[in-house]
């Protein structure tokens, strides 16, 4: 039971990454070729409820699914007994994705006038409060399980990691009720305040700390070297859950509200730096004397590829919070490729080197092809970049021909095909890594060499030593 | 039951607040925040950032060395305090500014109440169900529904004044906001006011590229009858007073000149530099560019002095006579290839205003002094 409610979250999760962020490269078309798109409006799905499909697929489906996953495998490990009542976490598995696809279908419906299956207003808590009865209720599934695990635990001390993913999934749960539950006490513009909390905390307190926990459990195995500083690990850890619940106005930082709370959004969001550094000195500094390891270790690379990327979006977040940034980049194309640069980059490349990591051990297989485990992790370091920098090009041109030159938005479309023809090409062969990714996983069940403890994940790589089985 | 808390925590700290509730104003500089906001402001950061020299630079006596339990819990109900913290300051925001109320030329369409089409035809629709499907069709994630300072001098906002920037009492009578983060398409704040016609609306939803042949906009042919007039009535309520709507005295030329801020022309301008100013103040940038880009109505570069071609099948030549006819009659003659949407309302402005707009559109001819 318990392999088969870490398996329901692993391939659901792995079914949504096919999904999610192929609708968004093809939806990108809509921004060359408007025309070739006009079939979707024949199904009633343009690219405004594309869009609304993706950000909910990927979020909700890829991103927090397989972290989930991860943590129902980790949690029990780190306290050294098995997963208590894994029959909630499997029905909750069950339940998020049949909120998810009744979801996409009321998405689809676009019911404009009733209470429990209209959309809701916030971004990123489209879902209707029918789904978000379904999320919640699962999420305190998933609570339940993991939180029973840790009361049994059979070590005194936790791994920071219990921390994070046992936490994150607290305030997964009391950020999902503020931005959909809470939100509706206010109308409005105090309604788009209350919204504002939830939209940088959909990200913050939710993707963050379960995907920070899943890597700090990678690293250190992976690099086959003890964590750099577990006092680091608190310093990140702590801080962040302090500092980051109050920046989510600076996504509306020129609206009507008063500028005292505008300000405090932005001195969280500069304070941020706080636990970015802590845990990106951490992953980074963990294999040190051992970065070889990264030459035979798929989720070393992955774990070290995901941390450059947070640390880049974490760099620029702040930066273009503030108010001296963000007069030219608010309404661009600038801001969705930041958003892209930490879910598509970093939270994306800790997820899949969480996958390459379990997959061996939750189902005896080794992967089948180090070929395509290669192609995966190059087509991140190589075509992810410049998919970025296409996404960013676009804002920068429309920032300048909108602020300085005076253009409006219709004369500026004669400019910005070009960034977003590069975006469309870059992003279709990021998507192909991911599929790819998928296939390789999906394929290996078949045909894979059986799994032993101690082995590593690709045949003729080197084996693992044996500092894994002195932890477990 | 939330909103009562959401109250209570509003007095709570508001009971700090120096300035009082009938000064409070929503551009309010971050000195004037209430005294309660810097007291725990400075107490929980200074705490937090104590604690992480602490936990860094504290000596220890083996390699690693972890805070104690009691430390943990300090540090957990600190932590706490300052989550709860900050979500009470979104709060008491949120509260503060519902407590604002609506202002008089506010957005004020309830339930089931109806719009008549002010661009002639029989038309009519519910502009707050039109709200609903704005929201259910996703339009938010593309167009805002806000009016920032800086967008006035800038394309952000064509034809917008410093009386369309946005304050919280526009937004009192909704009860969600669908503010926006993302334009890819233009700001919707006064897009009733800059083309109130129904007719049009429903026209440009179901074929965008009809209108503007370079736009990027999906067709939303789709949509039933209903959600469609009801969509466009919503369209049309925006930026106008929903009073002079609801009593079918729309007068898009009044509106326009209450505006105020560097748009007004002054009498020192030269006649052209004041139609400069009249084209951006009155709206005529929403449909009209000056640069030859092909948009709702046809470009103002290069119009005077050459020839046009008519539905009628007739070609007149753009002199004077024709542009005061086509700005005070738009109905009389209607260009080729272009739809016959222009508001009527045009039609009230001064003889000197449409003077310094025809010296405008002249100017903008290369050979402007050759007739």
């Amino acid at each position: 039971m318990i392999d088969r409610a870490i398996k329901l979250w692993f391939f659901s999760a792995l079914v949504w990454l096919v999904i999610g962020p192929a609708i968004g490269a093809f939806q990108s078309l809509q921004f060359i070729a408007p025309d070739w798109m006009n079939f979707l409006s024949a199904i009633a799905l343009p690219y405004s409820k594309l869009r609304i499909v993706h950000t909910n697929t990927v979020i909700l489906g890829w991103i927090v699914m397989t972290f989930i996953s991860a943590a129902l495998f980790m949690v029990p490990r780190l306290c050294n007994t098995p997963l208590r009542f894994p029959q909630l976490a499997y029905a909750a598995g069950w339940i998020w994705n049949a909120a998810l696809v009744l979801d996409l279908v009321l998405i689809w419906a676009a019911i404009p006038d009733s209470f429990w299956l209209s959309i809701q207003a916030g971004e990123y808590a489209e879902a209707p409060l029918l789904v978000d009865v379904m999320i919640v209720a699962a999420v305190v599934c998933v609570i339940a399980s993991l939180h029973l695990t840790v009361f049994a635990r059979e070590r005194p001390h936790l791994y920071v990691s219990v921390w994070y993913l046992l936490g994150g999934l607290y305030t997964t749960a009391i950020t999902y009720l503020v931005g959909n539950f809470l939100v509706l006490a206010f109308s409005g513009e105090g309604y788009q305040v209350i919204e504002a909390w939830w939209l940088h905390n959909a990200v913050g307190m939710i993707i963050t700390p379960l995907g920070l926990g899943t890597a700090y459990y990678i690293v250190p195995l992976a690099a086959q070297q003890p964590l750099y500083s577990h006092r680091l690990s608190i310093v990140g850890f702590w801080t962040l859950m302090a500092f980051y619940p109050g920046t989510g106005l600076h996504h509306f930082l020129q609206m009507p509200v008063p500028i005292w709370i505008n300000e405090f959004a932005v001195i969280s969001s500069v304070l941020l730096g706080i636990p970015v550094l802590a845990v990106v000195t951490n992953f980074l500094a963990t294999p040190r004397g051992n970065w070889s390891r990264a030459f035979d270790s798929y989720p070393l690379r992955f774990a070290a590829l995901g941390t450059l990327y947070y640390l880049a979006t974490c760099l620029q977040g702040p930066f273009q919070a503030t108010a001296a940034v963000n007069w030219y980049v608010h309404f661009t194309e600038w801001v969705q490729a930041h958003a892209h640069l930490a879910l598509a980059g970093a939270f994306t490349c800790y997820g899949m080197a969480a996958g390459y990591y379990m997959f061996p051990r939750i189902t005896g297989r080794q992967l089948y092809s180090r070929g395509l485990a290669s192609v995966t992790f190059w087509c991140m370091v190589i075509f992810f970049p410049i998919f970025y920098i296409g996404f960013t090009w676009s804002g920068v041109a429309t920032g300048a021909s909108i602020n300085l030159m005076g253009n409006t938005i219709y004369q500026t479309i004669n400019i910005t095909w070009i960034p977003r023809l590069s975006r469309t090409i870059t992003g279709t062969v990021v998507v192909v890594g991911f599929i790819a990714y998928v296939w390789l996983l999906l394929r290996s069940l078949r045909v894979g060499a059986p799994y032993e403890s101690g082995m590593n994940e690709v045949p003729e790589m080197g084996i693992e030593t044996p500092f894994e089985e002195a932890r477990a | 039951m939330i909103r009562r808390l959401a109250l209570a925590a509003t007095l709570a700290l508001g009971a700090f607040d120096t300035a009082g509730a009938a000064e409070w104003h929503p551009y309010r500089h971050i000195s004037q925040a209430p005294l309660g906001f810097w007291f725990v402001a400075v107490m929980v950061i200074g705490a937090l950032l104590l604690f992480t020299y602490w936990a860094v630079e504290r000596p220890v006596s083996g390699r690693e060395a972890s805070p104690s339990r009691k430390g943990y819990h300090a540090l957990g109900a600190l932590v706490l305090a300052m989550t709860v913290f900050t979500l009470l300051l979104y709060v008491v925001v949120a509260g503060r500014i519902d407590a604002l109320g609506a202002s008089d030329d506010a957005w004020a369409w309830s339930p089931g109440e109806t719009l008549q089409d002010p661009g002639g035809s029989d038309m009519s629709g519910e502009p707050y169900r039109g709200y609903q499907v704005y929201r259910a069709e996703g339009c938010t994630y593309c167009h805002t529904m806000y009016v920032r300072p800086q967008d006035i001098a800038t394309g952000w906002a064509p034809g917008a004044t410093e009386a369309d920037v946005s304050v919280p009492q526009d937004f009192a009578n909704y009860p969600y906001t669908l503010l926006g983060t993302q334009r890819n398409g233009p700001d919707l704040s006064i897009i009733g006011r800059q083309i109130p016609d129904m007719s049009y609306q429903i026209a440009h939803l179901q074929n965008p590229r009809q209108f503007k042949p370079n736009s990027i906009m999906p067709r939303y042919d789709y949509m039933s009858q209903d959600d469609l007039q009801d969509l466009a009535a919503y369209l049309v309520s925006l930026g106008n007073d929903p009073r002079k709507l609801k009593a079918g005295t729309l007068d898009d030329a009044d509106t326009a000149t209450g505006s105020g801020g560097p748009s007004v022309p002054t009498d020192t301008d030269t006649p052209a530099a004041q139609g400069k100013k009249l084209y951006s103040s009155l709206g005529c940038v929403g449909c009209h560019s000056t640069d030859g880009a092909r948009n709702v109505g046809p470009t103002f570069q290069g119009l005077y002095g050459h020839d046009v071609a008519l539905e009628s099948g007739e070609t007149v030549t753009a002199d004077d006579g024709y542009l005061t006819r086509a700005i005070r009659d738009p109905k009389a003659d209607i260009v080729k290839g272009y739809p016959a949407v222009m508001p009527a309302a045009y039609g009230d402005m001064s003889d000197a205003d449409l003077d310094a707009l025809i010296a405008f559109i002249e100017s903008l001819s290369d050979d402007s002094g050759s007739h």
